[in-house]
């Protein structure tokens, strides 16, 4: 869908401009005028009939044509009203900067509810309600109350938060510019995923940086920043993280902060590359906007300075960045051209008093070398220091050598102007070593994000129908889980091996059940109201002979009476006994913006103690699934650590596939607990032997 | 004309619920039936005269009601209390026998509804037992059966109430014990002489409440969305905990009301995002006007009250405890089970009823 009538109109009106300067309706007629817009601007005021010099009319019929954006600044009762004028009228795209909307209560649910509805019922695409407006430098249009026009430039942001855009506006007044600016207020109509669309399409755009604090609709965010991704990177700061940060999301914008893991796997998913804070995600999108993205990885670190050099390394090594081995053709060079005791080898120290003919010299050898992809150049002010010059010969070096060139300039009276040099030049400029590091870590990663193949989720086997039964089965005796039994038929319908066993009301059962399934078996509680069986001793393992089996039987119910003396008790499960192996867990959360997350980890202590868990966004496929498993910390003790043999990893794999096939199909599976996978050696493979099926309320 | 006693051993048992279908199963068989709840401890005023919620509801709900005073005439009131405590005169068993002697004029058969269970109105004289003996008449017990523990409550009141007990009709059993129930404790009880007559399923449906009512009972203000207070609530859970644990624990139940703190917008928004049919709003705190407007876009109403969330869950505890059957449809919905699962003819042989032909 294109927003080419918002985002590069032939003609404007702004309804509520008026007379006296000041006032919402008349800052956006100022800022039109101010930024030379090209096309037609009509002020609409019935109380006016002349604004700022230019005729004005009293409603959208009396203008002399249909314009192709109006922008809304009148108080919100009467937004409705303009709204289905202009839609009735034929007008394409409306922004309503207005507040009082959704974000004020009921009275302005109802207000935004029409407005939407009215828009919709000509087509007409709307911004807002309860935002501060668009810019877009390239076309001349300041559509907004910031009262600031940025430069023109290459990065486009779109923000949630209105009085954050205006402090990203004036930073971009001392830096490199924008491309584009929009202020998505309440997303009663277009939301983030429209203007990804938007400005990758946008030629001027090199990346888009974003600020969020929630996502309107997250499969679809998913689908069109993956798409964007590809040509643009999307640079975004997730705000709402804690679980302060997230009951102040709730509270400012009504929405669901969500949790911060689905947000990973979605970004990950979508191969949006997230900046922790504000400078961070400056950093990150002017490194984007103005130098190419590194075709390989091997940073070379070119420098003034021992100290912030060490830093710079010590950051390479936290955020996985390649530091790159010269070749001696390098060296030598290097050696002829540096002093005595300059240090060779990467980072290249030029010693204290480097000029930029040093540094000039210097890049233009580094460039030389296959192995360098990226140069980090660092400064610190020392009494031969001549800033401003060796940032002209950084720039004249990047320039001429095309490979990707960062700065960092430490100090502030002595380096800041030499640091705007710099980031406007086209090499961004930063304060500390640790934050360019993070900038280049972003291109890489980015670098591997947009090649990366789609996930093709493969074809499972399965019996769909039996699990549709027991679903209904559930839902009908209103349970919010499925029983313990049901649930292993789920897994096992969907190929995920499980034990065998059966649901014993009474001795007799059991010891029968027992003699089915051939000793050892494990024990355990059978009751819809009891979900942590092992919490209340509701399970005893390694059971050997019929004698042991009904003395745990006894214990296993005496205990589910005591501990529980609500719970309905239908008996317990018998259970064939897992061979020991590697415990993990493999689980389902599903997020209310994203739909179902598989989460994997390693079992026990390493989950509850040390959260070494990871989650992906269903489905996934084979390739996916593997990565998941290499991605946490204790990976290794299932490569086999210590003459410990490999573990299974692959069944692990088949399993995480299986289960994210699962709860693609059947959306109301809620949650979903393996715990514990019991995973064999490698080629033997792994067990559910213990699963839990959750459903919900209905 | 025959008395029914209909009693429990234990309150919240559903006697009301039991008089209801049982009334209406005897009006449907052509006889004229009256009904007097002795003692009731759900204080309330109709037409000035103070009576019991549920008793006044099911006597307004009769083709013929008696007099509003004789349809409760002693009511647990503070001042009765007061008074019985301090030894003050208080009415009794003469109260009841002259009330009662109203309520049975012209009818073929009164329903006594008994004490919450077998020991209240012991002090004022008017216990199920005393009750018997004074009125005469059969006993039919309701009571909450489960099978992972003895009935020995009901074989106590068995050997109580001797030959003038009907049987047991097992209430609100859920659906996990209901197998176990119909297999063992009524077969037991059989053995030891004590007749069921029917196992009645626990239905959400009759333990929920309206959100109107949950605001009549804790007071408050409603922020938003006042078209839908005549929703269902069937449950409501309390809300402290951080968005994520608060959404997979709010997820297991439906139509229910979340108690929070005001200033909580996350864990609203985590109950607005699971079926909720009300926001309880505790401390009196304002929620956040975003907050407040998606509740509105959904349709959930925000109460806001006044006491802490503990006050809260008390009195909301107490307001789920005891079934209501004011509700819409809930009494057609009490029949409707009760002609499924009882053995109706069978029971009304037992309490004496002789049918028309």
């Amino acid at each position: 869908m294109s927003l080419d009538s918002l985002l590069s109109p032939r003609s404007i009106a702004v309804v509520g401009a008026g007379r006296e300067p000041g006032g919402v309706g008349r800052s956006v007629f100022d800022a039109l005028l101010a930024a030379g817009f090209p096309g037609q601007v009509w002020p609409v005021n019935p109380r006016a009939d002349e604004v700022a010099g230019h005729r004005c009319f009293p409603d959208i019929a009396s203008l002399p044509g249909v314009p192709d954006l109006v922008v809304i600044a009148v108080p919100a009762g009467a937004v409705p009203a303009v709204v289905e004028e202009s839609s009735a009228a034929g007008v394409p795209s409306a922004i309503v900067l207005s507040a009082g909307f959704k974000e004020a209560g009921p009275e302005g649910v109802v207000l935004e509810r029409e407005i939407v509805k009215a828009a919709a019922a000509h087509g007409m695409r709307l911004l807002g309600p309860n935002c501060l407006g668009l810019i877009v430098p390239g076309s001349h249009l300041n559509a907004s109350f910031a009262g600031v026009m940025p430069r023109e430039g290459s990065i486009a942001v779109i923000t949630q938060s209105g009085a954050l855009g205006t402090a990203v506006l004036d930073w971009a007044r001392s830096r490199g510019g924008l491309s584009g600016f929009v202020s998505l207020g309440n997303r009663a109509d277009l939301s983030e995923s429209d203007f990804l669309e938007a400005f990758n399409a946008d030629r001027a755009t090199r990346v888009i940086a974003g600020y969020l604090e929630s996502i309107v609709d997250g499969p679809r965010f998913v689908r069109v920043a993956r798409e964007c991704a590809r040509t643009t990177p999307i640079v975004l700061l997730k705000a709402g993280s804690s679980e302060a940060g997230a009951r102040a999301v709730s509270s400012h914008t009504g929405s669901l902060a969500g949790s911060d893991a689905a947000y990973e796997a979605a970004f990950s998913a979508a191969g949006v590359l997230r900046a922790r804070d504000t400078e961070e995600l400056f950093g990150m999108a002017e490194a984007f906007a103005h130098q190419p993205v590194p075709s390989g990885s091997g940073l070379v670190i070119v420098t003034n300075a021992g100290g912030p050099a060490v830093m710079a390394t010590d950051a390479c090594a936290k955020a996985g960045v390649t530091l790159a081995g010269l070749m001696p053709e390098t060296v030598d060079a290097l050696r002829h051209a540096l002093p005595a005791a300059a240090a060779l080898y990467n980072p290249v120290d030029l010693l204290g008093d480097a000029g930029p003919e040093l540094y000039a010299e210097t890049l233009r050898i580094v460039a030389r070398d296959p192995g360098v992809h990226s140069v980090l150049v660092l400064l610190t002010p020392q009494a031969p220091t001549l800033p401003k010059e060796t940032a002209h010969a950084i720039l004249a070096a990047a320039e001429a050598s095309k490979i990707t060139t960062l700065a960092c300039f430490m100090g502030e009276a002595a380096v800041e102007a030499a640091r705007r040099t710099l980031t406007r030049g086209g090499v961004p400029a930063f304060r500390y070593p640790e934050r360019a590091i993070d900038a280049l870590a972003a291109m890489e990663r980015y670098r591997t994000l947009a090649s990366r193949p789609a996930i093709e989720p493969p074809v499972i086997e399965a019996d769909r129908d039996a699990v549709a039964a027991i679903l209904d089965e559930a839902r009908a005796a209103r349970r919010s889980f499925v029983l313990e039994e049901h649930a292993s038929d789920i897994a096992r319908a969907y190929g995920i091996p499980t034990p065998r066993g059966a649901v014993a009301a009474d001795r007799a059962a059991a010891l029968a059940a027992a003699k089915e399934i051939g000793y050892p078996v494990a024990l355990k509680i059978a009751s819809p109201d009891i979900l942590h069986k092992s919490d209340i001793g509701g399970i005893v393992l390694g059971i050997e002979d019929d004698a042991t089996l009904l003395r745990a039987w006894d214990t296993v119910l005496d205990r589910a009476h005591r501990r529980m003396p609500d719970a309905a008790i239908w008996g317990a499960m018998v259970q064939q006994m897992v061979p020991a192996g590697r415990e993990v867990i493999v689980g389902v959360e599903r997020d209310p913006t994203f739909g179902p997350m598989i989460m994997f980890g390693l079992g026990g202590i390493y989950v509850e103690l040390l959260h070494d868990v990871t989650f992906r966004l269903a489905p996934l496929d084979g390739a996916e699934a593997r990565r998941m498993i290499e991605s946490i910390n204790g990976a290794g003790l299932l490569r086999g650590m210590r003459g410990a043999k490999p573990a299974d990893v692959e069944a692990v794999a088949d399993v995480l596939v299986r289960v994210s096939a699962l709860v693609t199909d059947f959306p109301e599976i809620v949650e979903l607990d393996i715990n514990p996978l019991v995973v064999a050696d490698r080629g033997q493979g792994a067990v559910a032997a213990d699963i839990r099926i959750g459903i919900g309320g209905s | 004309m025959q008395t029914i006693i209909v009693a429990s051993t234990r309150r919240y048992s559903g006697k009301t619920g039991v008089c209801v279908a049982l009334i209406e199963e005897l009006v449907g068989r052509g006889l004229d039936v009256g009904y007097i709840k002795p003692y009731g401890s759900m204080p309330t005023e109709v037409d000035g005269v103070s009576t019991d919620r549920d008793a006044a509801f099911i006597n307004g709900w009769l083709k013929r009601p008696s007099p509003v005073e004789a349809v409760c005439p002693i009511v647990r009131t503070r001042a009765f209390v007061d008074d019985l405590l301090a030894g003050n005169p208080v009415p009794g068993p003469s109260v009841v026998a002259a009330a009662f002697a109203r309520v049975t004029e012209g009818r073929d058969v009164v329903v006594v509804e008994a004490p919450s269970d077998l020991e209240q109105g012991a002090g004022a004289g008017v216990s199920a037992t005393q009750l018997l003996a004074s009125l005469g008449g059969r006993v039919l017990l309701v009571e909450t059966s489960i099978a992972t523990e003895p009935p020995d409550r009901v074989l106590r009141a068995a050997t109580v109430f001797g030959d003038a007990l009907a049987g047991v009709i097992h209430n609100r059993v859920t659906d996990a014990e209901r197998p176990a129930v119909t297999a063992r404790v009524v077969p037991f009880l059989a053995s030891r002489g004590v007749t069921s007559f029917g196992v009645l399923p626990h239905d959400p449906l009759l333990s929920s409440v309206t959100v109107r009512e949950i605001i009549d009972e804790l007071g408050g203000t409603v922020l938003c969305s006042e078209e839908h207070l005549d929703e269902l609530v069937e449950s409501f859970m309390v809300g402290a905990m951080g968005q994520e644990k608060a959404l997979r624990f709010f997820r297991r139940k439906a139509r229910k009301a979340v108690v929070t703190g005001g200033d909580r917008a996350d864990v609203q928004m985590a109950a607005l995002e699971t079926s909720t049919s009300a926001l309880v709003l505790t401390g009196n705190m304002s929620p956040s006007p975003a907050v407040i407007g998606r509740a509105c876009e959904l349709g959930v109403p925000m109460i806001l009250v006044d006491s802490d969330t503990l006050g809260a869950v008390e009195h909301l505890d107490l307001l789920f405890g005891h079934v209501r059957l004011h509700g819409p449809g809930k009494a057609d919905r009490m029949r409707e089970m009760f002609s499924e699962h009882v053995s109706v003819d069978a029971l009304l042989s037992a309490l004496g009823v002789s049918q028309p032909a």
